[in-house]
């Protein structure tokens, strides 16, 4: 998902908007007005300055077709409207690790980039701050990771950086995290049928990446919401990494996408869990 | 009597025995040498107490002393003056009212801190804290109130934020919602604090674990000794065993707590539990029904089952 920041150019009228204006909500306490499009489906939050804060687009050109439309719609409502300092901020994305993390002994390790609180947060929040990449990760017990970084390059990086360091917490995922990750590809299994067919659109494109992510994006236990459908889920990295590491593993094999389905995959996990050398 | 002789080091000795030490006579005010009775210093000002002050006393002025006990966190250390309460009639002008109000302005630039202090000390009055701990809360809010990054916070937050730390630098954590019951912060805004002091003081805190809070919670739900060493125990082989994997320690905690006073005969609900913790009941009953089937590994060796494991509640 892709966060984006621009300006109108002038001062604008909260109340009016608030009033004239469809699909928006007035916060008064924290004095901004959020404005939801349907397609592309995103959410801008308005100020009275005139800068505006956009997110939710699942694609940089997207974005900007959004901030524009924001933009015009304002502008339909009387405002001297312009569009300046189009920016995009943030990016983000998610990946899945195939097995669960040992978050606690993580945290304790890496105690100068990594804060861990139980009661604020359930997942690590690990600041990479070198100057490239400049990204902050969530890192969860089920094996999930969130990436924010300036650009989907950022992202990439952040998470070939995090995988070796992750990979030595790894832990064996039970029998009830199994049963929920079924559950979840379930409800998703609607969008499996038209994930394919992005899959082979992306390939038309012909960028790599996108292609195997996105038919990776089947198979990764991930925490799906409609959004990632599109989104670049990067699990590409993590598969280069696994063939070079760790090529006497028997996981290894496992993960060439074309061939495996989602539930073989769960019955070899769970098969291979007597297995596991850990 | 002997002049006061100062040698190159200007200390006063015996001008014939200049290494002998020398003794004091309070009585008669003077320094006698030890060793040929010479008597080297007079009229040495007597540095005790002017008054006597007895035990049973029950005025709170000590007359000894003046002014309160110094604060080393203030800077100046306490020692600017203070115009008083005017006595007799010609304080007070023709009105009736009294000349020199002003009183206040003592230290413009510690105003906030003192009263920051004054907030610490009563949050920590309400539950029960050691005096060592506000001392260290004191110590932290006066290190990050220099500083720049939580400048723009409200100094309550600020307060809390410390109070918070406090505890668990001294090793006994208070949960959020514990400090936030004494507080008018909210949850999130403590958190935030919490995390920006962190960094300012480039400190970090150790984790939480299931043990700290233990001993708060069993005694304010009345369970004996020996429960409380059961649910520690569950607690502790829940983590090591690592079957409640992303559960926050509290609501571990909570849910041995559960289980050990549902096996024993002092029986508690989630609900009541749920109260004492600050977690929903909900949540303990999400992290039971992860340590249900592993009951019988959970639980200490020589404990005394008076509802026996497959009979405990099932939820």
């Amino acid at each position: 998902m892709w966060y984006a920041r621009f300006s109108v150019g002038c001062h604008l009228k909260l109340r009016d908007i608030a009033l004239q204006g469809s699909n928006v909500e007035y916060r008064r306490e924290n004095g901004m007005v959020t404005m939801k499009l349907r397609h592309p489906y995103t959410t801008a939050s308005i100020w009275s300055s005139g800068r505006i804060t956009c997110t939710g687009a699942t694609s940089e050109s997207m974005a900007k077709v959004a901030a524009r439309r924001y933009a015009r719609c304002l502008g339909k409502l009387g405002f001297p409207t312009r569009f300046l300092n189009f920016r995009i901020v943030n990016v983000l994305g998610t990946c899945s690790m195939p097995w669960a993390i040992k978050i606690v002994n993580f945290s304790e390790r890496h105690r100068e980039n990594a804060s861990y609180e139980p009661e604020l947060h359930p997942g690590v929040t690990y600041k990479m701050r070198d100057p490239d990449p400049k990204a902050t990760l969530k890192i969860f017990s089920t094996g999930s990771v969130t990436v924010t970084a300036a650009s989907v390059n950022h992202v990439e990086s952040a998470i070939q950086h995090i995988y070796p360091l992750v990979f030595d917490f790894r832990k064996q995922r039970s029998a009830e995290e199994l049963q929920h990750l079924r559950q979840k590809q379930r409800l998703q299994g609607g969008a499996s049928a038209a994930t394919s067919s992005v899959a082979s659109q992306a390939a038309h494109l012909g960028n790599p990446l996108k292609t195997a992510a996105l038919a990776n994006a089947r198979m990764v236990g991930a925490k799906v919401t409609t959004s990632t459908r599109n989104s670049i889920i990067v699990q590409q990295p993590q598969r280069i990494h696994m063939q070079q590491q760790h090529q006497q593993e028997q996981q290894q094999q496992q993960f060439s996408p074309s061939e495996f389905d989602v539930d073989d995959l769960i019955e070899e996990e769970e098969n291979n869990e007597l297995d596991m050398p850990f | 009597m002997a002049s006061t002789s100062r040698l190159d080091n200007n200390k006063v000795c015996c001008y014939a025995h200049p290494e002998s030490p020398l003794i004091e006579d309070y009585r008669a005010g003077d320094m006698i040498c030890s060793e040929c009775g010479l008597v080297v210093g007079d009229r040495v000002i007597d540095v005790g107490s002017e008054w006597r002050t007895f035990s049973n006393e029950k005025s709170g002025v000590d007359p000894s002393r003046v002014g309160g006990p110094e604060n080393p966190l203030l800077s100046g250390g306490d020692l600017s003056t203070i115009i008083g309460p005017g006595t007799g009639s010609a304080s007070f002008d023709a009105f009736g009212a009294p000349k020199y109000q002003n009183r206040r302005t003592m230290s413009s630039s510690d105003r906030s801190l003192i009263s920051a202090f004054k907030e610490i000390s009563s949050m920590a009055d309400r539950i029960n804290l050691p005096k060592t701990i506000v001392d260290r809360a004191n110590n932290l809010f006066k290190q990050v109130h220099d500083g720049k990054n939580l400048k723009g916070r409200s100094n309550d937050a600020k307060a809390s934020a410390c109070l918070y730390i406090a505890c668990r630098q001294e090793g006994v954590p208070r949960t959020f919602k514990e400090i936030c019951a004494v507080s008018k912060i909210s949850k999130k805004e403590i958190g935030r604090c919490f995390k920006l002091t962190l960094k300012a003081l480039e400190t970090s805190v150790d984790l939480i674990t299931t043990a700290d809070f233990m001993c708060r919670f069993c005694a304010n739900l009345d369970l004996p000794n020996m429960v409380q060493r059961a649910a520690t125990h569950i607690a502790k082989k829940a983590v090591e065993m690592d079957i409640v994997p992303g559960r926050s320690p509290i609501s571990v905690a909570a849910a041995a707590i559960y289980m050990a006073s549902q096996a024993s005969e002092h029986k508690r609900s989630q609900k009541e539990i749920g109260d004492i913790a600050g977690v929903a009941d909900v949540t303990i009953r999400q992290s039971y029904k992860l340590m249900y089937p592993h009951a019988a590994k959970l639980f200490p060796e020589h404990f005394e089952f008076t509802t026996p494991i497959d009979q405990l509640p099932q939820m």
